[in-house]
C-alpha cells in the first residue's frame, strides 16, 4: 500500500476500471483487503464475527475506489479509511437499532418523521416539540427520545426513489444539480480536505447549510426530503468528515 | 413535560456523564428536553443537538463531561467541556461548522485557570413566539 504517485500500478487499474474493466476493481479490492482487515480487527470483540465485519469494510472499499480521484493527490489509504470505518459502524448502528430498540420507539420515531412534515406544511414553520408532542398524542420527552431514536437508525439509501409513488428521481438525482457550484465556494484548507472524504450528495447537503446558510428545513423543500433526515445526513457527512481529518492527522510525521 | 410552563431564567441544569458513547446519548437527550423547553422549532434543536455532539466527539477532553443548559429569557445557554487543552472553538475550522448551527460559540474559562469549555448560545428569537 503506497501512495498514488509512487505506485503507477494502482493508477492504471483505476483508470482500467473507470473505463469499464470490473476485474480492475476486483484486483485493487485485493490489493487493499489487508487494510480492511486491519481496521475491522479494530471493532473485533463487540459481538460480531471478525469475517462480517470484513465484509461490510469490503463495501466501504469498494465505495472508496468508485468516489476516489486520482486528481487530489492525496493517498488512497487516506481517502479509503474513513469510508471503512464509516461502513462498520454504520454496520453496528443497524444492529443496534434491530436488536435494542423497542418496537414502540421504532413506531414513534418514523410516525415522528411523518409528523414534522406534515405539521410544518399545516404551520408554515417547523414545529416546537410540544407541538408535536401534541398532535402525536404523546409526552414531549417520548417526542425528544423518537428524535434520539430516529438518528440511530440506519440511513435511507441515496438512490431510493424519492417519490411515494415509484417515481424514477432519486435524491442523488437531485442533490446533483445542487454541486455544480461547490469548486467555486472559498474554505479552509481543513474542512475542504474533510469534505473531500464525502460524496458529491453529503457534499451538496454540507454546503447548503455550512457555506450558504440555509436551515435544515429550506434544505429539506430544495431537496424534497424529510428536514430530519437533512439533519441525519449532515450527522453522518460530519462524522464522515472526522474520521478524514484524524486519519490526516494520523499522517503527519 | 408537555403540561410544562415555559423555561425561565431559573431553568439551569447541570449533568456530570462519562465521556463514552452510551452517555453521550443521555447527554443529547437531557439537552433536547431543555431544548424544548426553550419552544424552539424542531430544526433548532436539531442543530443544537449537531453542535454538542460535533463537540463530543471532538473537543472534550478528560473521561467526565461537564454539560450545563442555562434555559433563560434571552437565551439558551450550553456549557460543555472540559476541552482539549488548546482547542478553541473559534478556531475557523471548528468555528465553520458551529456559526450556522448556533449564534455564538465561545471559549469561556474559570477564574481560576481551569480547563476551557465550550458555551453554545441559541437566542430567544429563534423560540416559537421570539
Amino acid at each position: 500500500m503506497t501512495t498514488v504517485a509512487a505506485d503507477p500500478e494502482f493508477a492504471k487499474l483505476l483508470e482500467a476500471y473507470r473505463a469499464g474493466d470490473q476485474s480492475a476493481c476486483d484486483r485493487i479490492v485485493d490489493r487493499y483487503l489487508p487494510l480492511v482487515r486491519s481496521v475491522a480487527s479494530r471493532y473485533a470483540g463487540r459481538g460480531e464475527p471478525l469475517e462480517d465485519l470484513v465484509q461490510v469494510g469490503s463495501i466501504g472499499l469498494v465505495l472508496a475506489i468508485k468516489r476516489f480521484d486520482l486528481e487530489r493527490g492525496v493517498q488512497f489509504t487516506t481517502y479509503a479509511v474513513p469510508t471503512i470505518v464509516g461502513e462498520i459502524q454504520r454496520h453496528f448502528r443497524d444492529r443496534a437499532w434491530a436488536v435494542h430498540v423497542p418496537r414502540r420507539m421504532k413506531e414513534l420515531s418514523l410516525r415522528l418523521t411523518r409528523t414534522v412534515e406534515t405539521a410544518t406544511a399545516d404551520l408554515g414553520r417547523p414545529p416546537t416539540i410540544a407541538e408535536l408532542a401534541e398532535t402525536m398524542g404523546i409526552g414531549e420527552d417520548e417526542v425528544v427520545e423518537a428524535l434520539e431514536t430516529y438518528h440511530a437508525y440506519s440511513t435511507r439509501s441515496l438512490s431510493q426513489p424519492l417519490g411515494p409513488g415509484g417515481d424514477d428521481e432519486t435524491m442523488e438525482d437531485v442533490l446533483g444539480e445542487t454541486e455544480r457550484g461547490y469548486e467555486e465556494v472559498e474554505q479552509g484548507v481543513l474542512v475542504e480536505a474533510g469534505m473531500e472524504a464525502l460524496d458529491a450528495r453529503e457534499r451538496a447537503i454540507v454546503q447548503m447549510r455550512f457555506f450558504e446558510g440555509l436551515t435544515q428545513s429550506e434544505i429539506a423543500a430544495r431537496v424534497g426530503i424529510s428536514q430530519m433526515h437533512v439533519s441525519r445526513l449532515l450527522r453522518r457527512a460530519l462524522v464522515t468528515m472526522r474520521g478524514r481529518l484524524e486519519a490526516i492527522a494520523e499522517e503527519q510525521p | 413535560m408537555s403540561d410544562s410552563a415555559p423555561a425561565t431564567a431559573t431553568d439551569t441544569v447541570l449533568v456530570e456523564f462519562p465521556a463514552t458513547e452510551g452517555y453521550r446519548g443521555v447527554g443529547r437527550l437531557v439537552l433536547g428536553g431543555l431544548a424544548s423547553r426553550f419552544e424552539l422549532p424542531v430544526d433548532r434543536v436539531e442543530d443544537l443537538l449537531l453542535a454538542v455532539e460535533s463537540l463530543l466527539a471532538h473537543g472534550v477532553d478528560g473521561e467526565t463531561v461537564i454539560l450545563t443548559v442555562d434555559a433563560g429569557d434571552e437565551a439558551l445557554r450550553v456549557r460543555l467541556g472540559p476541552l482539549v487543552d488548546g482547542s478553541d472553538v473559534s478556531d475557523p475550522a471548528v468555528a465553520r461548522v458551529l456559526r450556522p448551527l448556533v449564534d455564538e460559540a465561545t471559549n469561556v474559562t474559570s477564574e481560576d485557570d481551569g480547563p476551557a469549555f465550550a458555551e453554545l448560545l441559541v437566542e430567544a428569537r429563534h423560540r416559537r413566539d421570539g
